[in-house]
């Protein structure tokens, strides 16, 4: 080893310490470091965050990034500060060896670090607390969340480098801010999901629709081409012309990614599930497979139910909403459900969950039949009058009273019935029905 | 050596330009750019660093171009350029500026942060390398400048009215600093007070609207008129160049 490499490693620490030291002393995003931490623990430790994820990878992956509207804006301050420090230093007017955007790069380098870490935090906060055993991260959720993170420091670059840090500073932590919490608040669909931020994401029937997870990036894409071009471009005309043309032309792509969706940018949930039995068929999402023997027996016994009254039985029973041919049982359960309530949902999912897709141009009015059918289900199955209860209105127990007095085929074909009027728009109310 | 050939160049395009087709190279040791206000001393300097761009003709180092994509980093290592207000980075300290200026001109971080130190020792700054640069005083502020121009081993150094706005001791410290610099560099200062030159100059250029008007040595510039000292001498010699053609 050398003199100069022993001295430089005996240097090391003192060097090391100094770093750590100026780092504090010179970056901003170091100084709020502490504050973003603090807002990030006090998020991912909020009941909130740890309801209903469910043991599903994409709720928790969206809960992790939920953190965003307290890193965000923050980092796009720092950005903005730091970079108003280098025009203020004149560094962007030097005859430097180094572009502006090196330059530029390597003053953000901490602030984006800095949110990097946040997001690992409310990770590593949330992931233990919702997780029930192996839950596989969703890579574009978290691909969106860095995604949205670089987008607003690349939009605190822009500022910090036109307008003087006394108004980029405040102006783009308030209008980042603004940006990620005001859209999803507003009763406009598609606007809300340019964002990126959606904390009410998504119940484990769903994925996110692959517009949802585009358009954003597509916008923080822009943002950073846009400081790219602020930054490279010596005209200040042709850098901001560029730069706007960029942005519109990204906007317009982002919004026609999200026009189509609704307030839930979501879409049926596919991919492997893991099945049991061959009549029916019972498939569950991987995360509640260790249910799968008890919903495979429960799903057993209410096929026997329906065979006993020659009533037709679906050949899968599923947690999938995603359409398929046939008649449908789809039972949706939860990590949290008591056996019985799982019980109550798989004998309650031979009947639709809610009305048919022609409800939405046509009148329906088999709601109590509807639920007249579930109740069925469910005293049939062997469940309580008081599970019952909780499951439908009294007017279609009344119904189902007078239904179980009669004989096996009248049943039948009460079921047969009601389950055609709930089905369908055009159906009308048959004997001891609404 | 630095070398202006045929250059052209002005801040407006639908304007004269103020400096045309001017052709210059520069001498070894220290030479003192003279010339009135709005000259266009500043604009020379500035395209000498590669801060600005002729319109057309070229600037070079050596054989390399300041307008040329290629040479520039090479070209911009080669000239350190001290402007006329040196601008900081108020959180950073003495030695964190200089060694950015170094990371600026290509050093990996490591390397501009002992090149700093020993820009500062040449510079006997050594002493406030923990200070802030925001509390530092005009003439400190310049020394910091003409480290930054140093911390990467420039073979020119370029300094636009280092001078304006010292108090007289700072200015004699700062002539000192400019001999000191002369050893290891060669320099062009820009100015408009004649008695500094006469202490530090081997070279003379006085230009005014854009174009050379005496270009030659201190001693030849001294011998255009006569005076009790040399700065007299020197003053006399700006007014008489300056009455003769402006």
């Amino acid at each position: 080893m050398s003199v100069a490499l022993a001295r430089r490693w005996l240097h090391a620490p003192a060097r090391a310490l100094l770093v750590v030291r100026s780092a504090f002393r010179r970056d901003a995003a170091m100084k709020a470091a502490p504050v973003i931490g603090m807002l990030v623990y006090a998020w991912a430790t909020s009941a909130f965050v740890a309801s209903s994820v469910d043991g599903y990878g994409l709720t928790a992956s969206m809960r992790v990034i939920s953190a965003l509207p307290f890193v965000a804006p923050i980092c796009a301050a720092c950005s903005a500060w730091e970079v108003g420090r280098l025009r203020r230093g004149g560094i962007y007017d030097t005859t430097s060896c180094r572009s502006g955007l090196t330059v530029t790069a390597r003053q953000i380098a901490p602030t984006l670090a800095i949110g990097v870490a946040a997001l690992v935090e409310s990770a590593v906060i949330v992931w233990p607390e919702v997780a029930t055993g192996w839950m596989s991260p969703e890579p574009a959720a978290l691909a969106m969340g860095l995604a949205v993170l670089v987008g607003h420091v690349a939009f605190g670059v822009v500022w910090g480098r036109v307008l003087p840090a006394v108004v980029a500073v405040p102006g783009s932590l308030v209008v980042s801010y603004a940006w990620l919490v005001y859209p999803p608040a507003l009763n406009i669909p598609w606007i809300r999901h340019l964002t990126g931020f959606n904390d009410s994401c998504c119940l484990n029937i769903y994925k996110l629709a692959p517009g949802a997870v585009l358009a954003p990036i597509v916008l923080a894409v822009s943002v950073t081409a846009a400081a790219f071009l602020v930054l490279s471009v010596r005209s200040r005309v042709l850098a901001f012309g560029a730069a706007l043309a960029v942005f519109a032309s990204c906007l317009a792509l982002a919004v026609s990614l999200v026009s189509g969706l609704g307030f839930d940018p979501v879409q049926p949930r596919t991919g492997a599930m893991a099945c049991a039995g061959s009549f029916p068929r019972v498939c569950v999402w991987p995360e509640h497979a260790r249910m799968l023997p008890e919903i495979a027996a429960d799903a057993g016994q209410i096929a026997a139910v329906l065979s006993h009254y020659g009533l037709t039985v679906p050949q899968q029973a599923t947690e999938s909403i995603a359409p398929r041919p046939g008649p449908a049982w789809v039972f949706g359960i939860g990590l949290q459900d008591s056996p019985a309530q799982v019980r109550a949902q798989v004998a309650a999912g031979v009947a639709p969950s809610g009305p048919p897709p022609c409800a939405q141009h046509a009148s329906w009015s088999a709601a109590n039949s509807l639920m007249a059918l579930q109740a069925w289900l469910l005293l049939r199955d062997g469940l309580s009058e008081a599970t019952a209860n909780n499951w439908v209105i009294p007017d279609a127990m009344a119904i189902v009273h007078r239904e179980l007095a009669k004989p096996a085929a009248s049943q039948a074909a009460w079921f047969r019935q009601a389950m055609h009027a709930a089905t369908t728009c055009a159906a009308h109310s048959g004997p001891g029905l609404p | 050596m630095l070398k202006w050939d045929n250059v052209v160049f002005g801040y407006k395009k639908r304007y004269k330009p103020i400096i045309e087709n001017f052709t210059y190279e520069m001498r070894a040791g220290v030479t003192v750019l003279l010339g009135p206000n709005g000259a266009g001393k500043s604009t020379l300097l500035g395209l000498a660093s590669s801060a600005l761009s002729p319109w057309s003709g070229r600037v070079l180092a050596g054989e390399r171009d300041a307008s040329q994509r290629g040479d520039r980093r090479a070209y911009r290592a080669a000239v350190g350029w001290v402007p006329q207000q040196v601008q900081v980075i108020p959180a950073f300290s003495v030695r964190e500026q200089v060694a950015y200026f170094g990371w600026l001109k290509g050093y990996g971080r490591h390397e501009a942060w002992d090149r700093a130190g020993t820009a500062l020792e040449k510079l006997r700054l050594a002493d406030a390398a923990s200070a802030r640069v925001g509390r530092l005083s005009g003439g400190q502020l310049r020394r910091v400048g003409v480290a930054q121009a140093l911390v990467h081993d420039a073979s020119v150094i370029l300094m636009d009215e280092p001078t304006a706005g010292l108090d007289p001791a700072q200015r004699a410290g700062f002539r000192d600093l400019v001999r000191e610099v002369g050893e290891f560099a060669d320099v062009m200062i820009s100015t408009h007070q004649t008695e500094d030159l006469a202490e530090i100059a081997q070279s003379v250029l006085l230009i005014g609207d854009g174009s050379i008007r005496w270009d030659g040595s201190l001693p030849d510039f001294l011998g255009l008129a006569d005076g009790a000292s040399a700065s007299q001498q020197a003053e006399a010699a700006y007014v008489r160049l300056l009455g003769s053609g402006l």
